[in-house]
């Protein structure tokens, strides 16, 4: 009788974090990417700020809209508190370093927007996309300084709510 | 004499190489492709539906023609990762191929054509449409296995299934 109920219980610890909530994990966030001068980088070297991580494709028109909210938010903050990282995660799709170029170019001489923050592309398996955008993009992160997620959505984010997220999670640190 | 049998020689060396040179440059610029308008079947696509692409390209060396077909959702701001899939020669000039859409939540589709041709690449303009609406399904059930992963499915079923066997096993010992 007691090992029944002392089985029962380990079987309800086991299963039910997972099916109670299983979104209120709050891990760490960390790969490689390429950058585009092709440098391989490790997330974990940008640990010590907040980092607002996009993973989008150049293929993909709500990524575009993402980009001009982005700007505002390396307009509006400071770069030692934020720093914001693109990747784009469509590389398995086709999307290669010279596309994403032609994107930032287009963007700087169609709308003088200059994207100059860091920009990154995942491996030709879509390892980044498959681990972290699997439900499509843009998927945003903002991660706190030791690089917890504090943050996800999938879909456009508008700059008022990242602005809301990012003056939340600088208040605390 | 000598000297103007030389720069004889020197010219038509000289004329010999430029020769050459352009018909090998001539051959190796390849006339870039001409890229017709893509054609789908049904026209007013639903999500999840099957399309049929079909467009005509002409040019020289085509190595392959793709179709690139991305799903977004509009109200939600994502796309997913796009399909591109090598479409078939049907006749001379005509390349054709069957697309099926793979989310229950697209609201608009973009797609583009690229062709390459010798080692270069040629990229159609995007095109994009609206999902005609489908009337309610069977696609929305919510169940363990749905887009929707915050609602408890097989989860439940699980336990549940677990606490009626260890009350069987219990009822059973005391039965003894």
């Amino acid at each position: 009788m007691v090992v029944g109920f002392l089985s029962f219980f380990l079987f309800l610890v086991v299963i039910l974090p997972g099916c109670v909530n299983p979104g209120q994990e709050n891990p760490n966030v960390d790969f490689t990417f390429t950058t585009l001068d092709g440098q391989t980088k490790q997330l974990q070297e940008y640990y010590g700020t907040v980092i607002v991580l996009d993973l989008m494709g150049v293929n993909c028109q709500p990524c575009a809209l993402e980009m001009t909210q982005l700007k505002q938010i390396q307009t509006n903050y400071s770069r030692s508190d934020v720093i914001i990282i693109s990747v784009d995660v469509w590389i398995s799709q086709g999307e290669n370093a010279s596309l994403l170029r032609q994107y930032l170019d287009a963007f700087q001489q169609q709308l003088h927007l200059e994207l100059n923050w860091t920009f990154g592309l995942d491996d030709a398996k879509g390892t980044i996309g498959y681990a972290y955008a699997r439900s499509g993009v843009p998927t945003l992160y903002i991660l706190d300084t030791k690089g917890n997620i504090y943050y996800t959505h999938v879909g456009y984010d508008s700059y008022s709510l990242l602005a809301s997220k990012l003056d939340e999670l600088l208040s605390k640190a | 004499m000598k000297n103007m049998s030389n720069q004889r020689k020197m010219i038509f060396i000289l004329v010999s190489i430029t020769s050459i040179l352009g018909t090998s440059l001539a051959s190796a610029a390849i006339a870039e492709p001409v890229i017709g308008i893509p054609v789908l079947i049904p026209n007013n696509p639903t999500m999840l539906s099957r399309i049929n692409f079909s467009v005509d390209v002409s040019g020289d060396d085509i190595t392959f023609v793709r179709i690139n077909v991305e799903e977004c959702n509009r109200k939600t701001g994502i796309c997913y990762p796009f399909q591109n899939i090598t479409m078939n020669k049907i006749s001379d000039i005509t390349f054709a191929q069957d697309v099926t859409l793979k989310h229950s939540d697209a609201t608009y589709i973009t797609y583009w054509v690229v062709v390459q041709y010798g080692s270069l690449w040629k990229d159609s303009a995007k095109t994009e449409l609206n999902l005609s609406v489908q009337q309610p399904s069977d696609h929305n059930e919510t169940n363990g296995s749905g887009n929707n992963t915050h609602i408890p499915g097989f989860e439940l079923v699980v336990v549940i299934s677990a606490v009626a066997v260890i009350l069987i096993l219990i009822g059973r010992k005391r039965y003894r």
